[in-house]
């Protein structure tokens, strides 16, 4: 029998399994990471997730563009649709305990502001904002709700992110919803669950430089 | 017709060039995992069909089929991993990567499995299964979404659904191994005059 076909055969063999073996490392962050979540919520706390520039348009009508700046000012960003009944809710009730503790520490001139970001452009109306605003008492000087300025940018910031809506087949959506950490100039520093909305504050504090 | 067949089936993926199509496919777990890649696994196994031995992987390096079906059970095992169904949506170099990897396991494994022999064809298929209903279990079982693409029902779905193909590959792997040898299906390397 000819063992030169063998040999060569179980050569290739190894050298492609080494090959996979060493691609899939890379892509599960050494065989430790095996969902997209994971991955993105790893990236931001390396620092490699960047959040585009993007103006968003508030209740009020004005267009505001958060990040970059030179104020030093740190954010915690969430995703939101106006229409949602569950999630997005909580969030608001969670940013509403963040916004009481901002606001007992800082008043009006805190350095670490919330914003949410309504993605669902058709129905997250200028009217419909006001609404999302006044359920959860929120404050224009402590707490940014608005949408994206335009489709694009929409495109642009949640791609970016690797926030990802998708329809819920009743005319909602579900999203990796999270509490987004993003400095001053638009690095995404960490990435929080809504019940570790105290931990993001302390990490946004800490940032400023604000004793915590 | 009959002779035409195998290329029709080899140009599928040409379709996924259509964007309403290839987001239809896409935006559902289940199709996305069961229909389109094994229908670009069999785009590529009627390829290699249409275009006969030279469409094998030389035999110097693909004695027994290992190589190919080593190729196979690799890219069966990635894209069982829930962040690659997700970047492959998000990343258009992995999207089209997965498109080449199975069009390409497809392509090699219609040769490499008719030059493995009953034991060596029955250990990869066996694998294969083995680890689609791993899978299948993982996302049948999972209390949240594994993918950010998709809901949690049809994780469920498409869970109970790789472990049904599972079966079935695993049902091909008995029958292969039940089958009478043959001389050409004995574990002896394709001689090199048929490549």
């Amino acid at each position: 029998m000819n063992r030169r076909p063998l040999a060569t055969t179980l050569l290739a063999t190894a050298l492609l399994s080494l090959a996979l073996v060493a691609l899939s490392a890379q892509l599960t962050d050494g065989f430790t990471r095996w969902t997209f979540e994971a991955l993105r919520r790893d990236a931001a706390d390396a620092g490699h997730l960047l959040a585009p520039a993007v103006p968003l348009r508030t209740a009020h009508g004005e267009t505001t563009t958060p990040w970059p700046n030179n104020a030093g000012t740190v954010y915690l960003v969430d995703f939101i649709y106006t229409r949602c009944p569950t999630i997005c809710q909580a969030l608001g009730s969670e940013y509403t305990r963040l916004q009481h503790q901002l606001r007992e520490r800082f008043g009006a001139h805190s350095p670490v502001r919330l914003v949410s970001v309504a993605f669902d452009r058709e129905h997250d109306t200028p009217i419909e904002l006001l609404h999302y605003a006044q359920r959860h008492r929120a404050d224009d000087a402590l707490w940014l709700i608005g949408t994206p300025a335009s489709a694009a940018a929409a495109d642009t910031l949640l791609q970016a992110l690797g926030v990802v809506a998708v329809p819920d087949g009743l005319g909602g959506f579900v999203h990796n919803g999270a509490i987004h950490l993003i400095d001053s100039q638009g690095t995404v520093r960490g990435i929080y669950d809504l019940d570790q909305w105290p931990q993001a504050l302390e990490r946004a504090l800490q940032l400023t430089g604000t004793p915590t | 017709m009959r002779r035409r067949l195998p290329w029709a089936l080899a140009a599928l993926p040409l379709l996924l060039w259509v964007t309403p199509l290839r987001q239809l496919l896409e935006s559902r777990m289940l199709p996305h995992m069961l229909v389109e890649l094994p229908l670009l696994f069999i785009a590529g196994w009627a390829l290699a069909r249409a275009l006969g031995p030279r469409a094998r992987l030389p035999a110097a390096i693909d004695a027994h089929g290992l190589l190919g079906l080593t190729w196979v059970s690799a890219v069966s095992a990635l894209w069982m991993i829930p962040s690659m169904l997700d970047l492959s949506l998000l990343d258009a170099r992995l999207q089209w990567a997965k498109y080449l990897a199975w069009w390409l396991a497809g392509g090699v494994g219609r040769g490499s499995l008719s030059r493995a022999g009953p034991v060596v064809g029955v250990f990869f298929l066996g694998n294969i299964a083995w680890m689609l209903a791993t899978a299948g279990l993982l996302y049948q079982e999972a209390p949240q979404r594994l993918c950010v693409s998709y809901l949690l029902d049809e994780q469920i779905v498409t869970g109970q659904g790789l472990i049904v193909l599972a079966v079935l590959i695993g049902a091909l792997a008995v029958r292969r191994l039940m089958a009478p040898i043959s001389p050409a299906g004995a574990c002896h390397p394709a001689p090199t005059s048929a490549e």
